[in-house]
């Protein structure tokens, strides 16, 4: 049996609000989907296995580590304009804007290429952080997006980091 | 003869005897020198006289004193070069020598005197040619009087003209002064474009019989008429006004009694505000607000009507292992499902079993049977998927795509008991999810109906004018509270635990306000129960007691944390706050309860406070994975009557 395609999913809302997005994903049967509520666990998840396939939203909590507790308490301590997903981002990218860094722990299979955003925000407000980061791969949420827009992310990152 | 000293019997009075004459014209006893000498000591007026060369041949000694000199003789041979500065100095000069060039003189001049060593002073002055006897001009003679004292009063009056000028010719209100038949006496400028004047100057003498209408007219000077006969202003009453020009505008009016010196009323003075646009914005906001009122009070209607409408559907649905419960938990859920997965597993794997021969195999087509393989193995591994929420949707998926294949399976080639056991394993599955998906979301639409009603009463409450404080007895308004909330308590499996140690004590509050607040924390109380062990009924308990003339009411649940920096920081009474735990506290939480509730009870001076300790005495209070003691405390004013002291329980 083909090896199956990891993607990890890091979206606080997947349990509620968004709870039927990935059910297309699993069954699709191709991938092993992972799910992160918060930052601290995302990193936690790219530190211990490797994924293909990495979607981060922009408004997530900060989990228990301290670090991003006291960056999410710094940012206005609510997640709408803490924006942490991005930090996540730029941690993780290893990108020298990063608030938190990695240093020699940073995974060098994550590349901007295995990357897609999916967030309430248009794109035009995060242009500027996405053309840092080299992130291409953009969906945003809205109210009537069907169920399989996380499937169809996934594919889309998998189509770009084939290219 | 009588003894001119001798003056016992006269009469003892002041008035001049009528035989005796004036001694006008009779100058021996006083010679000129000694009236000059008078008038140059005694008199308080600076007098000089000087030569040709404008040199001091002598001064008085209030001049003296002007000049810091110890006796006037001191002057003698100076002149005002040594006293003053060189400008006023040369000016002077220059002035003495016109006098005495052309005998004419320098009457009541107005100068500013500058010194070298004090600050400047303003006399008045007259000069005039000094002649002998012959007529010649031999010098000046100036008399100054000191006006400093007057100049500077004139300086501040000038200045606070200047400010009232300021004040009436900038502000964008109209001011007015009135006198007592209600004329004006000065308008600004502001009023003046009000009127289509010109010139403010053009309203003197006139009335508002000139620009209003008759009715109007009246009305203001009956009010004018009033003040000043009370003495007691009117304050910002707000009138409809129409303009010469057909302009009608609201404002609001200031009219204050106008006193002169002796504080007696001659008239009336005031201000006008133009309103219009406040009030316009004000009456969009009443009718916004009413709108808004009633929109959500469609809304709460048809959340209502949606989750009766689910209720036929969920007994539809035919068995329900959860009737009769709390809205089940995530592993309880799990564990009802894991039996029919497992069943489905089962009949599945038999069916796959059962296929020997290429005949059997033609039941489906190829892709068909791939697609079942793949299924058995998402349903198999659905334990794998980390977040136990989701294993609901992707079971009632799988469910259902069995379900369609088996449509397609061509009958005569499969033993057909073996497809029907798969088939009701499928269906029970997917009933099963889907009545737990109905069953959460009418517990969702109870709690966004829940919110829009709270929110509807805070609108609303805008409209209404502020709820008049009234005498309540405090735990009358608890009741009502618990019993409004007792289905949903029912609903939620929560037990209520009440207890009024405070007795009839009572407040004096907004009645509706503060029944809004205590639902506020008791929903929130029975929302957030510690709903994960079932063999734990969660409770809440309400209680009341007295300290230092406020009623205390706490109301104390077993249930999920909340994190200590988020009740340090009162993170929790900001609207729209979620919470670090919002995903176990519920998605639905938008702060607003919280923050509505302190608001209120600070209105009438009480408190509304937060805690949360680990209901077990082992745990840390920062570890959030073991239910708290949550509690939420609300403190209002005792309200004493007179002569009568309620007496409860006192902590």
């Amino acid at each position: 049996m083909a090896q199956k395609c990891k993607v990890l999913w890091v979206e606080d809302g997947a349990r509620y609000d968004l709870v039927n997005m990935a059910a297309p994903v699993y069954m699709d049967g191709k991938y092993d989907l992972v799910i992160a509520e918060d930052a601290s666990s995302g990193v936690d998840y790219v530190l211990k296995d490797t994924f293909d396939v990495i979607v981060v939203d922009i408004r997530i909590p900060p989990g228990i580590d301290r670090d991003w507790i006291n960056l999410h308490k710094k940012s206005g301590a609510n997640k709408v304009s803490a924006r942490l997903g991005l930090d996540f981002l730029y941690t993780i990218l290893g990108n020298q804007n990063a608030k938190i860094n990695l240093g020699d722990k940073r995974p060098a299979w994550i590349t901007p290429t295995k990357i897609g955003v999916l967030t309430v925000e248009s794109e035009l407000e995060l242009a500027e952080h996405l053309e840092r980061l080299q992130i291409t791969v953009f969906y945003r949420k809205r109210a009537e997006m069907p169920e399989e827009i996380l499937l169809k992310l996934i594919e889309d990152i998998l189509a770009q980091a084939k290219r | 003869m009588k003894n001119i000293d001798d003056k016992s019997s006269e009469p003892q009075n002041t008035t001049q005897p009528e035989n005796i004459e004036p001694e006008i014209g009779n100058h021996s006893a006083i010679t000129d020198s000694q009236l000059l000498k008078a008038l140059l000591d005694d008199f308080p007026i600076h007098i000089n006289f000087k030569d040709t060369n404008s040199r001091f041949i002598r001064i008085s000694k209030s001049q003296a004193i002007a000049f810091n000199l110890s006796d006037p003789s001191e002057a003698i041979g100076k002149s005002n070069f040594d006293f003053f500065s060189w400008e006023h100095a040369d000016q002077s000069y220059k002035d003495e020598q016109q006098i005495m060039q052309t005998g004419e003189s320098l009457v009541t001049k107005e100068e500013k005197e500058t010194w070298r060593d004090k600050p400047d002073t303003w006399v008045i002055t007259t000069k005039m040619p000094l002649r002998d006897e012959e007529g010649r001009i031999i010098g000046t003679v100036g008399i100054s009087k000191d006006i400093t004292e007057q100049k500077q009063v004139e300086k501040v009056l000038g200045e606070e003209q200047n400010l009232v000028h300021a004040l009436m010719d900038n502000l964008p209100d109209a001011i007015y002064f009135k006198d007592a038949k209600s004329r004006f006496i000065r308008i600004n400028q502001a009023y003046a474009r009000w009127f289509g004047l010109g010139d403010p100057t053009q309203a003197i003498g006139k009335s508002d019989f000139d620009f209003f209408p008759e009715e109007l007219s009246r009305q203001y000077y009956d009010d004018e008429q009033d003040i000043m006969r009370s003495g007691q202003p009117l304050v910002s009453k707000e009138e409809n006004q129409t303009y010469p020009d057909g302009r009608v505008i609201w404002v609001s009016t200031t009219k204050m009694p106008l006193r002169d010196q002796e504080g007696k009323i001659i008239g009336t003075f005031g201000i006008s505000r133009d309103i219009t646009a406040e009030k316009h914005l004000r009456e969009n906001i009443d009718d916004l607000q009413r709108d808004v009122g009633r929109t959500f009070h469609t809304l709460s209607a048809t959340l209502n009507q949606t989750t009766h409408a689910i209720t036929p559907t969920i007994i539809a649905l035919g068995p329900d292992p959860f009737m009769g419960k709390l809205l089940p938990l995530t592993t309880e859920i799990w564990k009802e499902l894991a039996s029919f997965r497992n069943s489905l597993v089962s009949t599945i794997s038999r069916l796959l079993e059962s296929i020997e021969t290429p005949f059997q195999k033609e039941a489906l087509l190829p892709e068909d049977w791939a697609e079942l393989y793949k299924l058995l193995s998402i349903i198999e591994e659905v334990e794998k998927i980390n977040i136990e929420e989701q294993r609901v949707p992707v079971l009632r998926r799988a469910a259902r795509r069995i379900i369609d294949i088996l449509g397609k399976i061509k009958k005569s080639n499969l033993k057909q008991e073996l497809v029907r056991d798969v088939r009701r394993s499928a269906e029970q599955l997917e009933r099963t999810t889907c009545l737990i998906v109905l069953r959460q979301v009418q517990d969702h639409i109870l709690e966004t109906d829940y919110m829009v009603r709270d929110l509807r009463e805070r609108v609303i409450t805008g409209v209404k004018k502020t709820e008049k404080p009234e005498i309540c007895e405090f735990w009358d308004l608890v009741m009502e509270v618990m019993e409004g909330l007792s289905e949903y308590a029912h609903y939620k499996g929560v037990q209520l635990r009440k207890d009024n140690r405070a007795g009839a004590v009572c407040v004096c509050v907004g009645r509706g306000n503060i029944i809004r607040a205590v639902n506020n924390l008791l929903h929130n109380a029975i929302k957030y129960s510690w709903l994960r062990d079932p063999s734990v009924t969660p409770w809440i308990e309400i209680r009341s007691y007295i300290k230092e003339d406020q009623v205390f009411l706490e109301i104390e649940d077993y249930g999920i944390p909340i994190p200590r920096d988020e009740i340090e920081k009162e993170l929790i009474f900001q609207l729209g706050w979620r919470g670090r735990l919002s995903s176990q506290r519920g998605r639905i939480g938008t702060g607003i309860g919280l923050a509505d509730a302190r608001d209120t009870a600070r209105r009438y001076g009480g408190e509304v406070r937060i805690t949360s300790h680990p209901a077990s005495h082992y745990s840390s209070i920062d570890d959030l994975s073991v239910p708290h003691k949550v509690t939420a405390m609300l403190s209002l004013p005792i309200h004493k009557h007179e002569g009568e002291i309620k007496h409860g329980t006192k902590m």
